[in-house]
């Protein structure tokens, strides 16, 4: 064993030799692609770091993300972690700093958690903003979405208007992930207001269209009086509508859902669900990497230099609201006609 | 030429840290000359740095997570205990409980979720998978319950300076969970390796029986791997705390599944009785070059758990290869 580990150290120090002398390298290189500027736009990268990667929520942040990059002609990138686990998030984040990417647009799995890591990306002055979620004491630059509290009000709203103001509802989500229990905490609020309405039960849908509508039956089951679902995810509409569809009480149970994925779109245009919530998460990334970019080239001349002044010309914050789609709209908001 | 690659898998088998090291250059290379624009930016000291940090917590897992399957185990719960030992230590240390007490708590819940996990396993005698699966789940729900999906926060500052970097000179700068993860995994390794109690593990894991019969107390060696695994799991939880100045319910999400991948890469084999740490940290490191490299290269996110897959099932495969398989191989494309 003992000459293995000759080899390893023999190797280690390559790796280390190697790793001196080439960042030794980097201003040079530098001083070159500042000379082409055709190959410095190429390399112009914009990255979009979200949570739970895998969900159809963002495809049409990523198309909007890449319809603005395609306009700008410069490169974007969409990543994140598959789960919502911040650390694996922030791993991200610290990468795309050291590899140097124009802008930021961060998601944030938990608004404390990210704080360090996107503060050390303003400082080494790659512009951040946050999108969907914020984190409004890190020094990101802006925040653009529809506020997850404020998301949940209105669903709260919507489910309290469609049941008349009385019964018990149901809500389905993934207890645990933060942008989610703000949500939740919305509907609460906004069903608060109504004496007559009572939360019965919170189903956990795991991100997971069958295990919502199998958390949905459950609920059925044991609630056979339910009034109304409230879809806190993306996930929850098609379940709780399978769920509705199997106890043939179309129309009789109330479904509010979130986001515009093609299966909840397809319940809304067969009536089981009577509205669903969609934000304009395409406008979010589109309007977001627009920012970064003017930022960047110094088109927003709010003063001359803003990073001499130390004043982002940015807005502080930028709602985009919540589209609410309803039978009557839902054909415009497919993505396969 | 059946010799030739009989001698390929001995080699393999016998050197997996050095065929690991390989791979390693290689990919290397091919991320170094593969990267888009002119600028180097991944073999540089800051992404190397980064690389660094980003493994540190689960190196310290790998480390305990080697002994168990060494010792013939399975441990899924660390995710879960990730979790658990960051959320304790945090609570306590934000309710007043100085630092070093609020972080020893927080190893010991881990140690007690390991205790528990050795205990089912040894004494009652459940499949460690399915003690640890149930243990995975119980623990992340305890977790969901003591802080109803809200994230600990208002962590006392110097807690969250052991979250940065030591500066030794002007340009570089050593975190310290990279430190803590190299004092880690050294020390278990030339413990492994020289220890008398530690390389009981092994014996326990090669034959339980013989094991038995030479006087080595299998129980309690079992067991022992299962604590340290927890313990080392609440300490990755609260390094990541304070790296992340929050403790949240779903820290440590899939932990398990990168450590147990990191393991089997490293060359421990689930049947027990083979295994290094070196090797494991190694597994670890290859797979976080990877995954950095591939952020590097803007690989589409959906393909990175392709290829992470891949290269496990690569990593499993390439020390059976031998002439009789190649043969075999070679016939079934022939028809």
């Amino acid at each position: 064993m003992s000459k293995a580990l000759n080899l390893l150290l023999g190797l280690a120090t390559l790796v280390l030799a190697i790793l001196y002398f080439s960042s030794r390298k980097q201003p040079e290189a530098t001083a070159t692609s500042g000379a082409a500027p055709s190959k410095a736009a190429a390399d112009e990268e914009y990255v979009l770091i979200a949570v739970s990667v895998g969900n159809a929520y963002w495809i049409d942040a990523r198309d909007g993300f890449n319809d603005a990059a395609r306009n700008l002609g410069v490169q974007a990138t969409f990543t994140g972690p598959q789960g919502s686990d911040v650390k694996q998030q922030v791993d991200l984040i610290e990468t795309a700093i050291t590899r140097g990417v124009k802008g930021l647009i961060v998601v944030p799995a938990e608004p404390e958690a990210v704080i360090p890591s996107i503060n050390r990306a303003i400082a080494a002055g790659i512009p951040v903003i946050t999108q969907d979620t914020d984190s409004p004491k890190s020094r990101r630059y802006t925040f653009i979405g529809t506020g997850n509290f404020e998301a949940g009000r209105l669903g709260g709203e919507l489910l309290a208007k469609e049941i008349g103001g009385q019964g018990e509802v149901a809500l389905l989500m993934i207890p645990g992930q933060w942008n989610l229990e703000e949500r939740r905490r919305g509907y609460e609020a906004a069903l608060g207001k109504h004496p007559e309405i009572k939360i019965v039960a919170v189903g956990n849908d795991q991100a997971e269209e069958s295990q919502a509508a199998a958390q949905a039956k459950s609920i059925l089951q044991a609630h056979p009086n339910l009034a109304g679902f409230g879809c806190v995810d993306a996930s929850g509409g098609a379940g709780a509508a399978v769920a509705v569809r199997d106890a043939g009480k179309k129309g009789k149970i109330k479904i509010i859902a979130m986001d515009r994925n093609e299966a909840t779109l397809d319940f809304v245009q067969q009536g089981f669900i009577q509205a669903s919530l969609a934000q304009r998460s395409y406008t979010m990334s589109y309007l977001g990497l627009r920012m970064l970019h003017d930022l960047n080239h110094g088109r927003i001349k709010m003063v001359a230099d803003w990073r001499a002044a130390k004043t982002c010309p940015l807005p502080a914050l930028v709602d985009t609201g919540a589209v609410v789609i309803t039978p009557e709209n839902v054909q415009a908001f497919r993505h396969v006609k | 030429m059946s010799q030739t690659t009989q001698r390929l898998s001995q080699f393999v088998q016998a050197y997996r840290e050095v065929v690991i090291l390989l791979v390693l250059g290689v990919a290397c290379a091919g991320f170094y000359f593969a990267q888009p624009g002119d600028i180097n930016r991944f073999l540089t000291i800051d992404n190397w740095r980064v690389i660094a940090v980003n493994i540190s917590t689960d190196a310290l897992m790998v480390v305990g997570m080697t002994l168990v399957i060494i010792a013939g185990g399975f441990d899924l719960s660390i995710g879960s205990t990730v979790a658990l030992g960051g959320i304790i230590a945090c609570k306590l240390m934000v309710g007043g409980v100085p630092i070093l007490l609020a972080v020893v708590a927080g190893l010991l819940a881990g140690a007690l979720v390991g205790a528990v996990n050795g205990f089912i396993i040894t004494k009652v005698g459940v499949n460690p998978l399915i003690t640890t699966l149930g243990t995975m789940i119980i623990v992340r729900g305890l977790c969901l319950v003591a802080v109803q999906a809200n994230p600990v926060t208002g962590l006392p500052p110097s807690f969250a300076k052991l979250g940065e970097t030591m500066h030794l000179t002007a340009s570089f700068d050593l975190p310290y969970s990279v430190l803590l993860m190299v004092m880690t995994v050294m020390a278990a390794d030339v413990l492994l390796r020289h220890a008398r109690f530690l390389r009981q593990v092994y014996y326990v894991g090669g034959n339980e029986e013989a094991a038995r019969f030479s006087g080595i107390n299998v129980d309690r060696v079992r067991s022992f791997t299962y604590i340290l695994t927890g313990v080392l799991a609440a300490l990755a939880g609260i390094v990541n705390a304070s790296r992340l100045i929050s403790a949240s319910a779903n820290a440590g999400e899939r932990a398990e599944l990168r450590v147990i991948s990191a393991v089997v890469i490293g060359g421990a084999s689930l049947a027990g009785g083979t295994g290094t740490i070196l090797g494991a940290f190694l597994g670890l490191l290859l797979v976080g070059v990877i995954e950095n490299g591939m952020e590097i290269l803007r690989v589409n996110i959906y393909m990175k758990n392709v290829v992470m897959g891949t290269i496990l099932i690569l990593a499993v495969t390439i020390d059976r290869i031998d002439w009789p398989m190649l043969k075999r191989i070679g016939r079934w494309f022939k028809k």
